[in-house]
């Protein structure tokens, strides 16, 4: 027997202070084994002299009549009254107020099929990637829808402010991403609506031809319009100094465009 | 309670309506660079059909640009077709319809009031729509009918769209 079947044999013994032979030979050589020994001897003591709790004081005469009923040993539990529960109320609640609530889920229904059919439909099937629509070539065809359907200058020249706006803002939006020469080809975009759109129609405007408050109408145009392509020149050059090198020419020709002709409609604004 | 109740559907209701109003989601750099690159020359062509459309003085003028501006989007069409891309294929024919609808039709229902029979310029007018409505008729032909285009429902519907503008143009 090892120290460790030892042990567990001392704890089992009914006083561990009396040894049976068996265990005794091996004790006697091995010193754990005696140190584990007198430790349960003591620890069996130490119990023996702890003061047992007094009983309740008609606890005995109980358990004597349990013990000396005819009754059966097995009892049926006591019935628990039921707790009110939540689910209970939630049920009552709604019994009573049935017809509110369904028109309020009705609507809540009503309210989602509307969102889910004016939201964009579900992914695409597994392994078919969609193209998404192009936002900026709706825009631009949108401008040109705009200026077939313009009758006057004045008009013409707001759509072609804003069409600026939207080309220099495509320019910044693409300068770290398009290569140098798409970037140039928005540049020269942009070039070409300001001198032959923004321009072009500023001088379709002429002011000796307007009455007084035709001709202030005019100058506030082209005042404004002026100062959109100054803040169109100012974003764009804060710009070039935060894109990759090869991106800056386009960017600074964009700058160059709007500067010129921000010049030229406060020349004609001041003119009339 | 019931007042409570009402108060907060109606609340829901109004957050999920206003939720759908908001605008698109900008898209990543990469796709809005892949998009422009596969624009670019039709970009280039509509700045400057608008160009062309500011110095058309007259309705006859702004319908055939705005015709000119249509073929433009149709020949796109076509080589979408051809690079089998069927959802760019029913962005252009999208984009052809709303010229077509808002663009040509209104400005050559103009010209039509303006120019009278014996007009010098009603030859011209008569040329517009002819070719107007040579470019809607030719159209079709010009799309895949099957293949991963032609099945597409959404190019269908979008190339339906545009043939039933025919009759808007009036008769040539």
């Amino acid at each position: 027997m090892n120290c460790q079947s030892i042990q567990n044999k001392i704890l089992i013994l009914p006083d561990p202070r009396v040894l049976p032979d068996a265990l005794r030979d091996h004790i006697a050589g091995c010193e754990v084994c005696q140190t584990w020994a007198k430790q349960a001897a003591r620890l069996d003591t130490l119990l023996q002299q702890l003061p047992v709790p007094p009983a309740p004081g008609n606890k005995k005469a109980t358990v004597v009549d349990d013990l000396t009923r005819g009754n059966p040993v097995i009892i049926r539990p006591l019935a628990i009254p039921a707790r009110k529960s939540f689910a209970g109320s939630a049920l009552k609640f709604l019994d009573q107020n049935k017809t509110v609530i369904g028109g309020l889920a009705a609507a809540v229904l009503v309210v989602l099929g509307g969102w889910s059919l004016l939201t964009p439909s579900g992914t695409p099937p597994v392994g078919v990637a969609e193209t998404p629509e192009h936002p900026f070539l709706k825009m631009i065809v949108q401008r040109d829808l705009a200026l077939a359907k313009a009758k006057k200058p004045v008009e013409r020249l707001q759509i072609f402010g804003g069409l600026a706006e939207d080309l220099s803002t495509e320019a910044r939006s693409l300068a770290r991403v398009a290569s140098p020469e798409e970037l140039w080809d928005v540049a020269q975009w942009f070039d070409n609506v300001v001198k032959d759109g923004v321009v072009n129609q500023a001088r379709n405007m002429p002011a000796d031809t307007l009455t007084l408050s035709a001709q202030r109408e005019r100058k506030t145009e082209l005042d404004a319009l002026a100062g959109k392509l100054s803040d169109m020149a100012a974003k764009t050059e804060k710009m070039t100094g935060e894109v990759p090198p090869d991106a800056k020419a386009a960017l600074q020709k964009i700058v160059d465009s709007a500067r010129a002709g921000e010049k030229k409609l406060r020349e004609m604004a001041n003119a009339g | 309670m019931r007042r409570s109740l009402v108060t907060l559907v109606a609340f829901i209701a109004l957050a999920a309506w206003a939720g759908a109003q908001g605008p698109p989601p900008p898209l990543p750099a990469a796709t809005q660079a892949k998009l422009f690159k596969n624009n670019r020359k039709l970009l280039e062509n509509l700045v400057n059909h608008g160009i062309e459309l500011a110095k058309a003085d007259s309705p006859l003028r702004r319908a055939e640009e705005c015709r000119k501006t249509a073929k433009t989007l149709a020949n796109s069409m076509e080589r979408a077709a051809e690079d089998q891309d069927p959802d760019r294929v029913a962005e252009l024919a999208r984009l052809m319809g709303d010229v077509v609808r808002e663009g040509l039709v209104p400005n050559l229902n103009a010209a039509q009031l303006e120019i009278k029979p014996g007009d010098p310029l009603a030859p011209q007018l008569v040329k517009v729509r002819e070719l107007a409505t040579d470019d809607l008729i030719s159209l079709p032909a010009r799309i895949p009918t099957d293949g991963k285009v032609g099945d597409s429902q959404k190019v269908k519907d979008a190339i339906a769209v545009i043939q039933a503008l025919q009759g808007s143009l009036g008769k040539p």
